[in-house]
């Protein structure tokens, strides 16, 4: 293992990453999506910040998108996060935005937790979304943050969708899994038991002695979807 | 009145001055430096019974110096061990008991000095469940009256789930099985030792899974109700002569199912037996003594090497690739020489982020007359 830092020695302590997608566009406040995320955050915070392996081996990020995507809490340990910030509604719901800037930040994240001495693990993302994406060019940067290839820092995503997302986009991003809302079920309920599938996620995939990325079952409410397999290129 | 003690300052402040007389052991250890404020000494003497010995103190003793060392890379403890485990609720106990915190073995057989312990790994103290790692030490004697040492370290698998007692069961069979097929063979060659191990092997497998409701340590299911699966553990050991050969070189006879590791140390160099391209073939989340082939083969160790059997709660730190990690080197240090059971236990007890599996070494140190005290 090599470290960014020749000051700093590699010890073999082992992180895991994880990133928080959260659909921010205004459809998300009509049907009761950010009251339900709001709600759930602060508990998924307590329940890693209160568990002293969970805490010290994962990281966490919240990264909501809209018309553009914000890094509302930088990577960082749970028990040095003061409290989770409350999402609030915007425009659209540009899946693009935030697929480029987790390009962007995963990089620079690794690079930091290596340069302290640190063995990273493939980063797992949760992507929460309550509709379609209203960038019809998506899926270029979808492919440049996923196609390991090209991208050695390429993450392992769980997509979750709600109320008006399409079962066939939503399981398009999940590369790992991907779970849709059941018809009739309110939103806001789907995504409190969505909150509480990511919160046990994180606590046994970083709770485990060897971390390991634990794939929630299909929440209360959800269903597992297939996930799409890209077939072989066209020949010639 | 006595003469004046020898022993050194921090030692000598728990210690009433000899009697008149008496023999004091010439000091020839390097005392730690004493890094605490002692505590005041308020516990109640006893009246002085012995006409004229003088009544005995006891004291606190140092508790800073015998903490586990930190090896993270930025020399701060983990969350878990930011707290002492009586003030922290995330030390829980098993509530069958028997967590086994630590189990710990030394002693010496021939010119062997061997020193075991399993530690129980933080998961484990969190999660209120048991070790999960084990470790089983049995004699045997060859015709010639050339007695060896036999070791088993075994690591049940976390998803299995009566793996604790899978794998103390699986040591403790292995290891006193082989020790005495093998003394019954009469000789520790490379062919009676590959026979004796298969069989050893299947006879484990079978006796196993074979207990009695309210057996010690035994799952409360029947055993009818238990798969195999669930009783999976990793299996390493070691048949190690207790004499050398001229030369003082001796055959390590060593068997492997599964991802535990075997090192020798060598003056203060860690090698992996086998290295680590023969590893590389197998997949460690999946072999176990139920499921795994049985590797078998032989090492050689000199008098001046050391043997560690571990598990990966041990052997993932000791070193990455080409890279000796902290752990590595400290244990390198720590177990260049036999050392006193308590500091191996606490040596064994060091604390980073992650490292939470519990821990099992065996360490074997061959003509241990050869080490001053």
């Amino acid at each position: 293992m090599t470290v960014d830092n020749p000051e700093v020695r590699a010890t073999g302590e082992q992180i895991l990453p994880f990133y928080i997608l959260c659909d921010e566009s205004a459809s998300m406040a009509y049907n009761g999506g950010i009251d339900a995320i709001n709600e759930g955050l602060p508990e998924l915070h307590a329940a890693i910040a209160a568990d002293p392996l969970v805490s010290d081996k994962s990281r966490i990020c919240l990264i909501s998108f809209s018309d553009d995507a914000e890094v509302l809490v930088p990577l960082a340990r749970a028990a040095d996060i003061d409290a989770m910030p409350g999402m609030a509604e915007r425009g659209a719901t540009c899946y693009g935005e935030a697929f480029r800037m987790l390009k962007a930040q995963i990089p620079q994240d690794i690079a930091n937790l290596r340069a302290d001495g640190y063995q990273v693990f493939r980063p797992a993302v949760f992507f929460i979304s309550d509709g379609e994406p209203t960038d019809s060019d998506w899926r270029g940067s979808y492919q440049e943050l996923t196609d390991r290839a090209s991208n050695p820092h390429a993450p392992n995503i769980i997509a979750f969708g709600v109320d008006a997302a399409d079962p066939a986009t939503i399981a398009e991003v999940g590369t790992t899994a991907a779970f849709l809302a059941q018809q009739g079920i309110n939103p806001g309920n789907a995504l409190k038991e969505i909150m509480r599938s990511l919160t046990n996620s994180i606590v046994q995939s970083a709770g485990s002695s060897s971390p390991t990325l634990v794939v929630p079952p299909a929440p209360d409410g959800t269903i597992a979807l297939e996930l799409d397999v890209m077939g072989d290129p066209e020949p010639g | 009145m006595a003469s004046k003690p020898k022993w050194k300052d921090w030692f000598s402040k728990s210690r009433p001055e000899p009697p008149e007389g008496s023999e004091q052991p010439e000091d020839r250890t390097e005392q730690p430096e004493d890094r605490t404020e002692q505590p005041e000494d308020r516990t109640e003497q006893p009246e002085d019974r012995a006409g004229g010995q003088p009544p005995l103190r006891v004291s606190n003793g140092p508790r800073e110096a015998d903490s586990p060392p930190v090896l993270s890379s930025s020399g701060e403890r983990s969350t878990f061990a930011s707290k002492p485990w009586w003030k922290s609720d995330w030390w829980l106990l098993d509530p069958e008991g028997h967590s086994g915190d630590v189990d710990c073995d030394v002693g010496t057989v021939g010119d062997l000095a061997v020193a075991a312990a399993s530690i129980r790994g933080n998961s484990h103290r969190v999660d209120g469940s048991r070790c999960e790692d084990s470790f089983a030490l049995s004699t045997g004697k060859t015709g010639d009256d050339g007695q060896f040492l036999v070791v088993a370290v075994g690591d049940g698998l976390g998803s299995a789930d009566h793996s604790s007692y899978g794998s103390r069961r699986a040591t403790y069979l292995f290891a006193n099985k082989l020790a005495s097929r093998l003394t019954t063979r009469g000789q520790l060659d490379k062919d009676s030792f590959s026979e004796e191990a298969e069989r050893v092997r299947k006879e484990v497998i079978v006796a196993v899974k074979q207990w009695r409701t309210d057996d010690y340590f035994a799952p409360a299911l029947p055993a009818a109700d238990v798969s195999t699966g669930s009783l999976e553990t990793t299996l390493t050991f070691a048949v190690v002569p207790a004499a050398a050969e001229e030369g003082g070189i001796r055959d390590v006879l060593i068997g492997f199912v599964g991802d535990s590791p075997l090192f020798k140390l060598s003056d203060g160099t860690w090698t992996r037996v086998p290295d680590a391209a023969a590893e590389d073939l197998i997949d460690p989340t999946t072999q176990g003594l139920h499921s795994g082939p049985l590797e078998l083969g032989k090492t050689t160790l000199r008098d001046d090497e050391v043997l560690v059997l571990a598990t990966d709660g041990i052997g993932n730190f000791v070193r990455r690739g080409d890279e000796v990690l902290p752990v590595g080197d400290y244990l390198a240090e720590a177990l260049r020489a036999p050392i006193e059971p308590a500091a191996f236990v606490t040596g064994l007890m060091f604390d980073f982020v992650s490292a939470d599996d519990d821990r099992t070494a065996v360490v074997c140190w061959p003509n241990r007359q050869q080490h001053e005290a």
